[in-house]
């Protein structure tokens, strides 16, 4: 049966598998998602250092079907260390991937921002500094699900967003004026994504002139993200955004 | 394929952890043929056990009393606590009797991605005891994983602002362990936690 060596490979989760296995989903860059089984690894003392997220491995499976078979596993550098309320973002991350990642398919320049990402994250960022970083993730994620939103353009002309003008952003077709969305608007596209889809043109204008510079375009690029990943997401919950909720105010980031 | 309560029994004894379809038949066939004592002996003590054991209202293991023998016991210091993530870790410190505090027992980490957060490990009920000023010292003896660290580091936290001495296993170089078998990670714990040698 065809082996494939030696990817590299993060872990995003790992469950048990009868007594002493796992299954585990990686993020690989040439693969996506790739679930295997490691039959043995709770059979090996000290085996299960190596099934830890946020470490650089490098793996090797066979197997036709989703399901493969883990047959090597190795880390391949030092885990990275995530203190305080970072380590809930970092699984944050870690679970948009495990719930948005398609399976077998190139994802190179996101593995390369995931961890540029979590590189970052392990470094005591300041709250600023991880906030760009956690944005900068979200919105490569989006992209890589083949949804860009043109902070820019709108979806129709080259125009740049207007300062006075009122925009809508629509999940499936990024950025629209307020005047189109109510011209053409039914009452079931107003329901669409059941959030305050409404963006000043100000903010819209400071956040393509400055990126995620300044609080303020942070904030929006913020709920813009947020907009487009629930819209991916659908009904799938999102577990560490709700624990995350739970941590702020008990634990100080660093 | 059997009768239905052979076929019943083998579906119920493939709940038993590492007990597939194979095991269970052989089991079955063991029990019923050459056992019938036992098995009426392992209905009556599952029904049993299974009915009358819950979690101690102190620390959470699983016992059949309000209140388990460990935390009721006046031999016990009560006032040095080591958490930890479930019952059988309790029985391996029980067993290697060298120990003599009491526990706290979480049932699993803070696992942000399953939606496990401090209140479904007891972590409040942990909290509010620190609070009350009986325990002067609490061990974190969660595993050493990433999501144990994570509820060791959450832990520390909340006994921050109430006086406990925080301290926690540990970790580096098993007895009988040689350098060469260790993984980076664990030399790294090795080194930074080195002691003075006496
Ligand atoms: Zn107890």
């Amino acid at each position: 049966m065809a082996v494939n060596f030696l990817n590299p490979a993060f872990i995003l989760r790992t469950q048990k598998y009868r007594e002493t296995g796992l299954i585990v989903d990686f993020f690989c860059p040439n693969y996506g998602k790739v679930s295997a089984v490691a039959k043995k690894a709770l059979s090996f003392k000290g085996y299960l250092s190596l099934y830890q997220p946020f470490m650089p491995l490098s793996i090797s499976w066979q197997g036709q079907s989703e399901l493969k078979q883990l047959i090597s596993i190795e880390s391949s550098g030092n885990s990275v260390h995530l203190k305080g309320l970072i380590f809930y973002s970092a699984c944050y991350l870690n679970e948009l991937l495990l719930k948005l990642l398609p399976v077998a398919e190139n994802s190179i320049e996101l593995f390369g921002q995931y961890l540029l990402t979590i590189n970052t994250l392990g470094q005591n960022p300041s709250r600023s500094e991880e906030e760009i970083v956690l944005r900068s993730f979200e919105s490569a994620l989006i992209k890589h699900l083949g949804y860009e939103i043109g902070f820019t353009t709108t979806d129709h002309s080259e125009c740049i967003f207007n300062i006075d003008t009122n925009y809508v952003l629509l999940p499936e077709r990024g950025f629209i004026t307020e005047d189109d969305f109510l011209s053409e608007s039914t009452f079931r596209n107003r329901q669409a994504g059941g959030q305050s889809l409404l963006f000043s043109g100000p903010h819209l204008v400071e956040l393509s002139k400055f990126g995620l510079q300044r609080e303020g375009t942070r904030k929006t690029a913020k709920i813009i993200n947020r907009i487009m990943i629930d819209y991916l997401l659908g009904d799938k919950p999102l577990n560490s955004r709700k624990i995350y909720g739970q941590m702020l105010g008990r634990l100080q980031n660093k | 394929m059997y009768s239905p309560l052979i076929d019943q029994l083998i579906q119920a004894l493939k709940a038993l952890p590492g007990v597939g379809p194979k095991s269970a038949q052989r089991m079955a066939f063991y029990l019923l043929e050459h056992n019938q004592e036992g098995a009426v002996g392992l209905a009556q003590a599952l029904q049993a056990a299974v009915e009358g054991v819950g979690r101690c209202d102190h620390c959470q293991t699983l016992t059949e009393e309000t209140t388990c023998a460990i935390c009721q016991s006046t031999k016990r210091d009560q006032s040095t606590l080591c958490v930890v993530e479930s019952p059988s870790d309790v029985s391996i410190f029980e067993q290697a009797g060298v120990y003599s505090g009491v526990y706290f027992v979480l049932h699993g980490h803070l696992s942000p991605i399953d939606g496990i957060g401090p209140a479904d490990l007891g972590l409040d009920i942990l909290e509010t005891r620190l609070q009350q000023g009986l325990v002067k010292e609490i061990v974190l003896a969660t595993n050493s994983t990433v999501q144990g660290e994570a509820t060791a580091h959450y832990i520390s936290e909340i006994a921050k602002d109430t006086g406990v001495v925080v301290t926690r296993l540990a970790q580096g170089v098993p007895l009988g362990g040689e350098l060469e078998y260790l993984d980076g990670g664990t030399l790294a714990h090795a080194i930074n936690s080195r002691t003075r040698f006496q």
